[in-house]
């Protein structure tokens, strides 16, 4: 029988050597949702995708989808968008839409295929033709072709310009299975979160904030995106148009840290290389 | 599911290594048509034939030199289709594709383990045809000398297809077991998070190293016990009994070798499974 809670993490813990990347993290996510998982680089959000996939394994802690741990029946209801390109460059488009169809009951060739249509993509055309915008609208299209219960995207919107950014959103928005979650994780805040239903915040992962978006902004009267930044404490050493350069401050230490280069962050260079 | 896995497998590892056979075979084919093998080939050793010309030399040395290429590019492949497919096609980036299917682990490895090995089939194949060509036995006619003359011992002595058919499967297992010995090298490799290449082929000594242990200490208790000298002095009377004795005990043979490859194939496919299963470190 269907319960209202979708996932389920308890004590969630994941160290890598010298690293402590998920620190006992409990989180609870209902169905039918859209949900932000909110933090800056390094924070652990692509650890907690993967460890909900299944990819890594936690040192603590239990992680539940739909009931069951990560195995071939949570697979078979979460469809995971990572934050690289994960076909083979020698696969076709045909190659792709075979192989989701095979596996993946909740897969709608007809959908992906329209999709590819509408984009001028080829089913005979190869990943290694494509330009990485167009690889990764590929990856979206059968992502979202699914009908799953819980749809995983790990920075769907980073590295991207801001038209193919719309797109994605589009995409994402007028596809995905509405009695499903839509767990999305990014750092460009102001993009998504006219979307959101609940945000989850992540700092150096803990769980700092998991609330329902409309009850933050009744509470603080402020959009999602200044809520994280006062949370993580943001502050421009100089302006972004100056320089495209920004750091943050650790609320609880005090300590700088360079968050990168904003013109990526800006522009939404993923956590390539994340744990 | 495992039918599923091997379809996608298949497409993948196949690509490459086809077009280095047809290679192979088509570069086998020009060479005998151009006498490489034969004509040219023997004017450099047979006094009567003449000296080649300058153009007929340049053609031999060009064609051996592409044939001894490609010949390394068969090996080559088919070593990089075991390795690689599961490196690549597990623990990279593909990995997040294969991961994310809802099949199990042992699925995957059972899988990949099959195509590899077929791999490894289809590429010997392919150099056994070619080598028969360079041998020689490119002509037909000794070709159905020899497969007549098989036919004829066969018929004097059925046993031989039995033996042939233990043959082949003590091959296909053997090959088997040396690919799931590569994957269990690999899976312990990618616990770690840095250099994994390199504690991959750690781990591959150090299985066969404590293989080779186990081997030895087996042989030396077993003959501190005297099992050694039972065992030959038991199958020395089981062919001597009977009229089929020497079969019979050849059987036997297979019958242990069979076992022993059994549980090293068993046990590497395990430890990939279970590493795989509850230890996956994706990075």
């Amino acid at each position: 029988m269907k319960t209202n809670t979708l996932v389920e993490c308890r004590g969630l813990t994941k160290t890598f050597p010298g690293a402590l990347a998920l620190d006992r993290v409990d989180l609870t996510l209902g169905r039918g949702k859209i949900i932000g998982l909110l933090g800056p680089n390094g924070s652990g959000k692509t650890t907690l995708i993967k460890i909900m996939n299944g990819l890594i394994r936690p040192t603590a802690g239990t992680v539940t989808i739909d009931g069951e741990n990560p195995g071939p029946y949570t697979k078979s209801q979460v469809s995971y968008l990572p934050d690289k390109n994960y076909f083979a460059d020698c696969m076709k488009v045909y190659d792709l839409l075979n192989i989701f169809e095979d596996f993946y009951e909740d897969f709608d060739r007809a959908k992906a295929t329209e999709m590819c249509a509408s984009l001028g993509i080829r089913e005979t055309a190869r990943l290694k033709e494509m330009s990485k915008g167009t690889k990764e609208k590929m990856q979206l299209i059968m992502v979202m072709s699914r009908k799953a219960q819980l749809y995983l995207l790990d920075e769907p919107i980073a590295g991207v310009d801001p038209a193919a950014r719309d797109y994605i959103l589009n995409t994402i928005i007028s596809n995905y299975n509405e009695e499903g979650t839509i767990l999305i994780s990014t750092h460009l805040i102001s993009d998504i979160e006219k979307v959101l239903d609940e945000v989850v915040f992540l700092k150096e992962g803990r769980v700092i904030r998991h609330e329902a978006v409309e009850d933050i902004r009744i509470k603080e009267g402020k959009s999602i995106d200044e809520v994280f930044r006062d949370d993580f404490r943001m502050v421009s050493q100089r302006t972004s148009q100056e320089l495209g350069d920004w750091h943050y401050v650790n609320s609880d230490a005090g300590e700088v840290r360079d968050a990168g280069n904003a013109g990526e962050d800006n522009n939404g260079t993923a956590e390539r290389g994340e744990q | 599911m495992v039918g599923k896995l091997i379809k996608v497998e298949f497409k993948s590892s196949f690509r490459m290594l086809l077009v280095v056979w047809v290679a192979l075979l088509a570069m086998t084919i020009i060479m005998c048509l151009l006498g490489s093998f034969t004509g040219i080939g023997q004017a450099f050793v047979d006094p009567y034939m003449g000296a080649p010309s300058a153009g007929e030399t340049i053609v031999a040395v060009v064609s051996w030199i592409l044939y001894i290429g490609l010949f390394a590019a068969v090996v080559v492949l088919t070593i990089a289709v075991i390795i690689l497919r599961f490196y690549k096609g597990l623990l990279g980036d593909e990995g997040y594709l294969m991961h994310t299917l809802p099949v199990k682990e042992w699925q995957l490895i059972t899988a990949k383990g099959i195509v590899a090995a077929c791999a490894v089939i289809g590429s010997g194949i392919v150099v056994c045809i070619s080598m028969m060509f360079i041998m020689g036995v490119g002509d037909l006619s000794m070709m159905l000398s020899s497969i007549k003359g098989m036919f004829e011992a066969i018929g004097e002595t059925p046993s031989l297809i039995l033996i042939g058919f233990e043959g082949l499967i003590l091959m296909v297992m053997g090959i088997l077991k040396s690919i799931y010995q590569v994957y269990a090298a690999i899976s312990i490799g990618q616990l770690f998070n840095r250099h994994r290449i390199l504690t991959s082929l750690g781990a591959y000594i150090g299985i066969t190293i404590v293989l080779s242990i186990i081997v030895g200490a087996a042989t030396v208790i077993m003959d501190m016990i005297g099992a050694n000298s039972f065992l030959i002095g038991w199958l020395n009377s089981i062919s001597l009994i009977t009229a089929d004795g020497i079969s019979v005990a050849a059987q036997i043979g297979f019958l242990a070798i069979f076992l022993i490859t059994a549980v090293q194939l068993v046990a590497f496919h395990i430890i990939s499974e279970r590493l795989l299963t509850k230890r996956l470190n994706l990075l």
